[in-house]
Protein backbone atom coordinates (compact mmCIF):
# COMPACT_ATOMS: atom_id res chain seq x y z
CA UNK A 1 0.00 0.00 0.00
CA UNK A 2 2.76 2.44 1.14
CA UNK A 3 4.74 1.15 -2.06
CA UNK A 4 1.97 1.92 -4.32
CA UNK A 5 1.45 5.56 -2.93
CA UNK A 6 5.25 6.16 -3.25
CA UNK A 7 5.20 5.17 -6.51
CA UNK A 8 2.15 7.04 -7.46
CA UNK A 9 3.59 10.19 -5.92
CA UNK A 10 6.96 9.99 -7.91
CA UNK A 11 4.97 8.94 -11.15
CA UNK A 12 2.93 12.81 -10.13
CA UNK A 13 5.66 14.37 -9.40
CA UNK A 14 7.65 13.25 -12.70
CA UNK A 15 4.46 13.71 -15.03
CA UNK A 16 4.76 17.59 -13.36
CA UNK A 17 8.58 18.36 -12.94
CA UNK A 18 9.83 16.32 -16.21
CA UNK A 19 7.09 15.54 -18.68
CA UNK A 20 7.46 11.97 -18.22
CA UNK A 21 3.91 10.40 -18.55
CA UNK A 22 3.89 6.61 -19.51
CA UNK A 23 6.24 3.92 -18.62
CA UNK A 24 7.45 3.87 -22.09
CA UNK A 25 8.90 7.35 -21.15
CA UNK A 26 11.17 5.93 -19.01
CA UNK A 27 12.72 3.19 -20.78
CA UNK A 28 13.13 5.36 -23.95
CA UNK A 29 15.31 8.11 -21.78
CA UNK A 30 17.50 4.53 -20.21
CA UNK A 31 18.06 3.39 -23.73
CA UNK A 32 18.88 6.74 -24.99
CA UNK A 33 21.69 7.67 -22.19
CA UNK A 34 22.58 4.08 -22.05
CA UNK A 35 23.74 4.86 -26.06
CA UNK A 36 24.70 8.67 -25.08
CA UNK A 37 26.83 6.94 -21.95
CA UNK A 38 29.06 4.92 -24.41
CA UNK A 39 29.47 7.57 -26.35
CA UNK A 40 30.76 9.94 -23.73
CA UNK A 41 32.96 6.78 -22.16
CA UNK A 42 34.56 6.72 -25.92
CA UNK A 43 35.28 10.55 -26.44
CA UNK A 44 37.08 10.37 -22.70
CA UNK A 45 39.17 8.13 -24.50
CA UNK A 46 41.07 10.75 -26.53
CA UNK A 47 43.49 12.09 -24.30
CA UNK A 48 44.78 14.58 -26.66
CA UNK A 49 41.58 16.49 -27.32
CA UNK A 50 39.00 17.49 -24.61
CA UNK A 51 36.48 15.96 -26.68
CA UNK A 52 33.62 15.72 -23.97
CA UNK A 53 34.34 19.06 -22.82
CA UNK A 54 33.13 19.78 -26.31
CA UNK A 55 30.46 17.41 -26.48
CA UNK A 56 29.00 18.94 -22.79
CA UNK A 57 29.73 22.73 -24.30
CA UNK A 58 26.91 21.99 -27.07
CA UNK A 59 24.50 20.15 -25.14
CA UNK A 60 24.59 23.49 -23.01
CA UNK A 61 24.63 25.11 -25.89
CA UNK A 62 21.37 23.69 -27.07
CA UNK A 63 19.56 23.73 -23.66
CA UNK A 64 20.36 27.38 -23.08
CA UNK A 65 18.87 28.28 -26.32
CA UNK A 66 15.91 26.05 -25.51
CA UNK A 67 15.42 27.86 -22.17
CA UNK A 68 16.00 31.23 -23.91
CA UNK A 69 13.54 31.24 -26.27
CA UNK A 70 16.55 31.64 -29.26
CA UNK A 71 14.53 28.97 -31.25
CA UNK A 72 16.55 29.56 -34.32
CA UNK A 73 19.81 29.26 -32.60
CA UNK A 74 18.17 26.26 -31.32
CA UNK A 75 16.70 24.61 -34.42
CA UNK A 76 19.85 24.98 -36.53
CA UNK A 77 21.75 23.27 -33.40
CA UNK A 78 19.48 20.67 -33.71
CA UNK A 79 19.93 20.28 -37.87
CA UNK A 80 23.40 20.58 -37.63
CA UNK A 81 23.85 17.85 -34.89
CA UNK A 82 24.99 15.27 -37.38
CA UNK A 83 27.64 17.55 -38.71
CA UNK A 84 29.02 17.84 -35.30
CA UNK A 85 28.80 14.23 -34.62
CA UNK A 86 31.18 13.81 -38.29
CA UNK A 87 32.97 16.73 -36.89
CA UNK A 88 33.77 14.97 -33.66
CA UNK A 89 34.38 11.53 -35.80
CA UNK A 90 37.08 13.81 -37.55
CA UNK A 91 38.60 15.00 -34.94
CA UNK A 92 38.76 11.82 -33.22
CA UNK A 93 40.34 10.29 -35.96
CA UNK A 94 43.93 9.34 -34.76
CA UNK A 95 42.63 7.75 -31.63
CA UNK A 96 40.44 5.55 -33.84
CA UNK A 97 43.52 4.81 -36.22
CA UNK A 98 45.77 4.50 -32.42
CA UNK A 99 42.94 1.87 -31.64
CA UNK A 100 42.79 -0.02 -35.31
CA UNK A 101 46.78 0.19 -35.65
CA UNK A 102 47.01 -1.18 -32.10
CA UNK A 103 44.83 -3.98 -32.49
CA UNK A 104 46.21 -5.23 -35.83
CA UNK A 105 49.82 -5.19 -34.33
CA UNK A 106 49.21 -7.74 -31.73
CA UNK A 107 50.36 -11.13 -33.08
CA UNK A 108 52.56 -12.79 -30.60
CA UNK A 109 53.77 -16.69 -30.52
CA UNK A 110 54.86 -17.79 -27.42
CA UNK A 111 58.36 -18.25 -28.07
CA UNK A 112 59.31 -13.94 -28.62
CA UNK A 113 57.55 -12.95 -25.48
CA UNK A 114 59.54 -11.70 -22.81
CA UNK A 115 60.23 -12.72 -19.40
CA UNK A 116 57.56 -12.33 -16.90
CA UNK A 117 59.98 -10.45 -14.89
CA UNK A 118 60.49 -7.80 -18.02
CA UNK A 119 60.51 -4.83 -15.87
CA UNK A 120 63.11 -6.02 -13.48
CA UNK A 121 65.02 -7.14 -16.24
CA UNK A 122 64.88 -3.56 -17.57
CA UNK A 123 65.40 -1.60 -14.60
CA UNK A 124 68.57 -3.52 -14.00
CA UNK A 125 70.27 -2.79 -17.37
CA UNK A 126 68.96 0.70 -17.05
CA UNK A 127 70.63 1.03 -13.85
CA UNK A 128 73.82 -0.57 -15.27
CA UNK A 129 73.67 1.90 -17.92
CA UNK A 130 73.34 4.83 -15.66
CA UNK A 131 76.07 3.42 -13.68
CA UNK A 132 77.70 4.54 -17.22
CA UNK A 133 76.92 7.49 -17.11
CA UNK A 134 73.88 7.07 -19.61
CA UNK A 135 70.69 9.55 -19.14
CA UNK A 136 68.31 7.10 -21.12
CA UNK A 137 64.12 8.29 -20.95
CA UNK A 138 62.03 5.01 -21.22
CA UNK A 139 58.71 5.78 -22.60
CA UNK A 140 55.85 2.48 -22.07
CA UNK A 141 53.49 2.41 -24.31
CA UNK A 142 50.18 1.24 -23.12
CA UNK A 143 47.03 1.63 -25.30
CA UNK A 144 47.42 4.49 -26.80
CA UNK A 145 50.13 4.56 -29.79
CA UNK A 146 52.60 7.09 -29.80
CA UNK A 147 54.07 6.34 -32.91
CA UNK A 148 52.67 9.74 -34.25
CA UNK A 149 54.51 11.39 -31.32
CA UNK A 150 57.93 10.14 -32.34
CA UNK A 151 60.08 9.80 -34.81
CA UNK A 152 62.56 6.37 -34.80
CA UNK A 153 65.39 5.69 -36.96
CA UNK A 154 64.56 2.16 -36.74
CA UNK A 155 62.16 -0.70 -35.48
CA UNK A 156 63.11 -3.26 -32.94
CA UNK A 157 60.79 -5.18 -31.67
CA UNK A 158 62.79 -7.22 -29.17
CA UNK A 159 61.25 -9.09 -26.23
CA UNK A 160 63.27 -7.76 -23.09
CA UNK A 161 66.18 -10.76 -22.12
CA UNK A 162 68.97 -9.64 -19.96
CA UNK A 163 71.77 -10.07 -21.91
CA UNK A 164 70.22 -8.83 -25.04
CA UNK A 165 69.19 -5.26 -23.10
CA UNK A 166 72.31 -5.09 -21.64
CA UNK A 167 73.75 -5.47 -25.13
CA UNK A 168 71.61 -2.50 -26.42
CA UNK A 169 72.14 -0.25 -23.59
CA UNK A 170 75.67 -1.04 -23.68
CA UNK A 171 76.07 -0.02 -27.29
CA UNK A 172 78.26 2.59 -28.37
CA UNK A 173 75.89 3.95 -31.22
CA UNK A 174 73.30 4.65 -28.36
CA UNK A 175 73.07 8.77 -28.09
CA UNK A 176 73.29 10.44 -24.67
CA UNK A 177 70.66 11.03 -23.75
CA UNK A 178 68.88 9.14 -25.78
CA UNK A 179 64.82 7.63 -25.23
CA UNK A 180 63.55 4.41 -25.68
CA UNK A 181 60.11 3.06 -26.26
CA UNK A 182 59.09 -0.22 -24.72
CA UNK A 183 55.12 -1.87 -25.68
CA UNK A 184 53.39 -3.10 -21.89
CA UNK A 185 53.86 -6.48 -23.69
CA UNK A 186 57.95 -5.74 -22.54
CA UNK A 187 59.65 -5.14 -26.12
CA UNK A 188 62.28 -2.83 -26.91
CA UNK A 189 60.17 -0.98 -30.03
CA UNK A 190 62.74 1.68 -30.82
CA UNK A 191 65.88 3.11 -29.39
CA UNK A 192 67.33 6.48 -30.27
CA UNK A 193 64.04 8.30 -30.56
CA UNK A 194 63.62 11.40 -31.35
CA UNK A 195 60.63 13.94 -30.81
CA UNK A 196 58.31 14.20 -34.02
CA UNK A 197 57.41 17.60 -35.07
CA UNK A 198 53.88 16.87 -34.02
CA UNK A 199 55.29 16.69 -30.40
CA UNK A 200 57.05 20.14 -31.09
CA UNK A 201 54.09 21.96 -31.90
CA UNK A 202 53.07 21.47 -28.13
CA UNK A 203 56.65 22.03 -26.59
CA UNK A 204 58.07 25.80 -25.67
CA UNK A 205 61.56 24.52 -25.49
CA UNK A 206 63.22 25.26 -29.36
CA UNK A 207 66.79 24.24 -28.31
CA UNK A 208 67.91 20.89 -29.66
CA UNK A 209 65.97 17.81 -29.18
CA UNK A 210 68.21 15.56 -27.65
CA UNK A 211 68.82 17.96 -24.36
CA UNK A 212 67.35 16.33 -21.07
CA UNK A 213 65.51 19.22 -20.34
CA UNK A 214 63.43 19.26 -23.43
CA UNK A 215 62.92 15.09 -22.95
CA UNK A 216 61.24 16.15 -19.30
CA UNK A 217 58.85 18.48 -20.84
CA UNK A 218 57.75 16.11 -23.82
CA UNK A 219 57.55 13.83 -21.21
CA UNK A 220 55.54 15.60 -19.22
CA UNK A 221 53.23 16.18 -22.72
CA UNK A 222 53.02 12.72 -23.79
CA UNK A 223 51.93 11.09 -20.43
CA UNK A 224 49.31 14.00 -20.86
CA UNK A 225 48.52 13.72 -24.28
CA UNK A 226 48.47 9.49 -23.88
CA UNK A 227 47.74 7.01 -21.38
CA UNK A 228 52.01 6.22 -21.63
CA UNK A 229 53.79 6.54 -18.93
CA UNK A 230 57.77 7.61 -18.68
CA UNK A 231 60.41 7.47 -16.56
CA UNK A 232 64.33 8.23 -16.12
CA UNK A 233 67.42 7.20 -13.57
CA UNK A 234 69.54 9.96 -12.50
CA UNK A 235 72.91 9.08 -12.57
CA UNK A 236 73.99 10.83 -9.37
CA UNK A 237 71.57 9.78 -7.41
CA UNK A 238 70.45 6.95 -8.33
CA UNK A 239 66.60 8.25 -8.01
CA UNK A 240 64.44 7.70 -10.43
CA UNK A 241 61.38 10.75 -12.08
CA UNK A 242 58.11 9.28 -13.29
CA UNK A 243 56.01 10.50 -15.56
CA UNK A 244 52.01 9.78 -15.52
CA UNK A 245 49.52 11.25 -16.64
CA UNK A 246 50.65 14.35 -16.59
CA UNK A 247 52.23 14.23 -13.52
CA UNK A 248 55.45 13.93 -12.39
CA UNK A 249 56.86 11.62 -9.68
CA UNK A 250 60.27 12.79 -8.55
CA UNK A 251 62.90 10.80 -5.96
CA UNK A 252 61.07 7.70 -6.59
CA UNK A 253 63.64 5.20 -5.43
CA UNK A 254 64.40 1.77 -7.74
CA UNK A 255 62.10 0.05 -5.52
CA UNK A 256 59.60 2.30 -5.48
CA UNK A 257 59.81 2.76 -9.26
CA UNK A 258 59.55 -0.93 -9.95
CA UNK A 259 56.70 -1.97 -7.72
CA UNK A 260 54.93 1.68 -9.69
CA UNK A 261 55.83 -0.08 -13.19
CA UNK A 262 54.14 -3.42 -12.12
CA UNK A 263 50.99 -1.83 -10.41
CA UNK A 264 50.47 0.44 -13.73
CA UNK A 265 51.40 -2.50 -16.19
CA UNK A 266 48.68 -4.99 -17.20
CA UNK A 267 48.86 -8.30 -15.56
CA UNK A 268 50.96 -10.55 -16.76
CA UNK A 269 49.97 -13.74 -17.92
CA UNK A 270 49.79 -16.88 -16.33
CA UNK A 271 50.06 -19.47 -18.47
CA UNK A 272 53.60 -18.71 -19.64
CA UNK A 273 55.92 -21.37 -17.71
CA UNK A 274 57.45 -19.37 -15.13
CA UNK A 275 62.04 -20.32 -15.40
CA UNK A 276 62.82 -19.55 -12.58
CA UNK A 277 63.41 -16.70 -10.05
CA UNK A 278 65.38 -14.24 -11.53
CA UNK A 279 68.64 -12.89 -9.31
CA UNK A 280 67.44 -8.96 -9.46
CA UNK A 281 63.57 -10.77 -7.77
CA UNK A 282 65.41 -12.82 -5.55
CA UNK A 283 67.40 -10.05 -3.88
CA UNK A 284 64.54 -7.90 -3.72
CA UNK A 285 63.11 -7.73 -0.50
CA UNK A 286 66.49 -7.64 1.07
CA UNK A 287 68.47 -4.80 -0.47
CA UNK A 288 66.61 -1.62 -1.91
CA UNK A 289 69.39 0.34 -2.38
CA UNK A 290 70.21 1.11 -6.29
CA UNK A 291 74.42 -0.10 -6.21
CA UNK A 292 73.10 -3.61 -5.32
CA UNK A 293 70.95 -4.33 -8.52
CA UNK B 1 40.88 25.33 -10.22
CA UNK B 2 39.70 25.20 -13.80
CA UNK B 3 41.61 21.52 -13.79
CA UNK B 4 39.78 20.73 -10.61
CA UNK B 5 37.08 21.12 -12.31
CA UNK B 6 37.24 19.80 -15.66
CA UNK B 7 38.94 16.60 -13.52
CA UNK B 8 35.39 16.41 -11.94
CA UNK B 9 33.30 16.77 -15.43
CA UNK B 10 35.71 14.15 -16.65
CA UNK B 11 35.09 11.43 -13.33
CA UNK B 12 33.29 8.52 -14.18
CA UNK B 13 30.20 8.95 -12.38
CA UNK B 14 29.88 12.43 -13.32
CA UNK B 15 29.77 10.64 -16.39
CA UNK B 16 27.08 8.69 -15.77
CA UNK B 17 25.12 11.36 -14.08
CA UNK B 18 25.87 13.84 -17.06
CA UNK B 19 24.65 10.71 -19.84
CA UNK B 20 21.39 10.30 -17.87
CA UNK B 21 20.55 14.09 -18.15
CA UNK B 22 21.54 13.96 -21.54
CA UNK B 23 19.85 11.43 -22.46
CA UNK B 24 16.71 12.88 -20.77
CA UNK B 25 17.28 16.59 -22.55
CA UNK B 26 17.48 14.86 -25.65
CA UNK B 27 14.53 12.42 -25.52
CA UNK B 28 12.69 15.85 -23.78
CA UNK B 29 13.96 17.73 -27.22
CA UNK B 30 13.01 15.32 -29.97
CA UNK B 31 9.22 14.03 -27.88
CA UNK B 32 8.28 17.66 -27.34
CA UNK B 33 5.76 17.55 -30.00
CA UNK B 34 4.57 14.24 -29.29
CA UNK B 35 1.10 13.62 -29.17
CA UNK B 36 0.36 12.36 -25.33
CA UNK B 37 -2.72 11.33 -23.49
CA UNK B 38 -2.51 12.55 -19.99
CA UNK B 39 -5.17 12.12 -17.07
CA UNK B 40 -5.61 14.91 -14.47
CA UNK B 41 -8.14 14.80 -11.17
CA UNK B 42 -9.50 18.45 -11.71
CA UNK B 43 -11.56 20.07 -8.06
CA UNK B 44 -15.44 20.83 -9.29
CA UNK B 45 -15.96 24.66 -8.89
CA UNK B 46 -19.23 27.12 -8.59
CA UNK B 47 -19.28 30.85 -8.97
CA UNK B 48 -22.31 32.97 -8.19
CA UNK B 49 -23.10 30.68 -5.75
CA UNK B 50 -23.49 33.16 -2.99
CA UNK B 51 -27.78 32.14 -2.06
CA UNK B 52 -27.91 28.92 -2.14
CA UNK B 53 -25.95 25.50 -0.62
CA UNK B 54 -24.72 22.84 -3.01
CA UNK B 55 -24.29 19.11 -2.49
CA UNK B 56 -22.04 17.98 -5.60
CA UNK B 57 -18.82 15.72 -6.29
CA UNK B 58 -15.92 17.21 -4.81
CA UNK B 59 -13.86 16.06 -8.00
CA UNK B 60 -13.73 14.24 -11.50
CA UNK B 61 -11.21 12.58 -14.06
CA UNK B 62 -10.60 14.16 -16.90
CA UNK B 63 -8.43 13.03 -20.30
CA UNK B 64 -6.54 15.43 -22.43
CA UNK B 65 -4.55 14.85 -25.33
CA UNK B 66 -1.89 17.43 -27.22
CA UNK B 67 1.92 18.15 -28.17
CA UNK B 68 3.68 16.84 -24.58
CA UNK B 69 4.88 20.53 -24.35
CA UNK B 70 1.78 22.04 -24.36
CA UNK B 71 0.73 19.47 -21.37
CA UNK B 72 4.13 20.09 -19.58
CA UNK B 73 3.31 23.74 -18.91
CA UNK B 74 -0.30 23.09 -17.75
CA UNK B 75 -0.14 23.12 -14.59
CA UNK B 76 -3.06 20.60 -12.57
CA UNK B 77 -3.48 23.86 -9.78
CA UNK B 78 -4.71 25.59 -12.85
CA UNK B 79 -7.08 23.44 -14.34
CA UNK B 80 -10.86 22.91 -12.61
CA UNK B 81 -14.71 22.77 -14.02
CA UNK B 82 -16.07 25.86 -13.53
CA UNK B 83 -19.94 25.88 -13.28
CA UNK B 84 -22.33 29.39 -13.38
CA UNK B 85 -24.66 28.39 -10.36
CA UNK B 86 -27.18 30.94 -11.39
CA UNK B 87 -28.74 28.65 -13.88
CA UNK B 88 -29.19 25.75 -11.14
CA UNK B 89 -32.66 25.38 -9.67
CA UNK B 90 -33.64 24.07 -6.29
CA UNK B 91 -33.49 20.63 -5.96
CA UNK B 92 -31.63 17.74 -8.27
CA UNK B 93 -29.84 19.07 -11.12
CA UNK B 94 -28.32 17.17 -14.11
CA UNK B 95 -25.27 19.14 -15.53
CA UNK B 96 -23.81 17.60 -18.57
CA UNK B 97 -19.93 19.19 -18.93
CA UNK B 98 -17.75 19.82 -21.47
CA UNK B 99 -14.89 21.68 -22.73
CA UNK B 100 -16.41 25.11 -21.98
CA UNK B 101 -16.45 24.27 -18.36
CA UNK B 102 -12.73 23.50 -18.70
CA UNK B 103 -11.65 26.65 -19.72
CA UNK B 104 -8.84 24.46 -21.49
CA UNK B 105 -5.87 26.54 -23.97
CA UNK B 106 -6.96 25.96 -27.25
CA UNK B 107 -3.99 23.64 -28.11
CA UNK B 108 -5.30 21.20 -25.99
CA UNK B 109 -8.62 18.46 -26.73
CA UNK B 110 -10.22 17.07 -24.32
CA UNK B 111 -10.86 13.01 -24.87
CA UNK B 112 -12.71 12.02 -21.92
CA UNK B 113 -14.31 13.05 -18.72
CA UNK B 114 -15.42 10.81 -15.89
CA UNK B 115 -17.95 11.17 -15.00
CA UNK B 116 -19.20 13.54 -17.87
CA UNK B 117 -22.43 14.52 -16.10
CA UNK B 118 -23.10 14.79 -12.48
CA UNK B 119 -26.07 15.28 -10.29
CA UNK B 120 -25.87 18.05 -8.30
CA UNK B 121 -28.12 19.03 -4.99
CA UNK B 122 -29.23 22.90 -4.43
CA UNK B 123 -30.94 24.42 -1.84
CA UNK B 124 -31.93 28.07 -1.03
CA UNK B 125 -30.31 29.46 1.90
CA UNK B 126 -31.44 30.75 4.88
CA UNK B 127 -31.75 34.48 5.84
CA UNK B 128 -30.95 34.72 9.56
Amino acid sequence: MLITQLLNYFYEFFAEQLGLYTYQNYFEILILSFFIYKILQWLAQDYTKPLLLYWYGYYAILTISYYCNALTLFWIMIIASPIAAMFILFIHQTKLQKQFILHSNQTFNIQSLPNQQWPEILIRALLFATHHQKQIFCIIERNNTIDSLLLSPYDLNIPIQPNVTDFLLSSTLLENPTIMIINHHGFIKNINVTWSKNMHDHLLINEHHTTKQHNQEAGYIITKKTDAFMFHIEAHTYLATLWINGTIIQNLSIDQLLITCNEILPQKSTDIIKKGIFHVQKHRNNNTSPENY
Amino acid sequence: MFKNIVTIILHQKTTKISALILGYLTWFFIAQYQNVTHSYIIPICFYNDENIEIIAPQSIKIKIQGHRLDIFKLHQQDLAIHLDATSFHNGINEIILNKENLFLPETLKLINLIPSYISINVTSKKHE
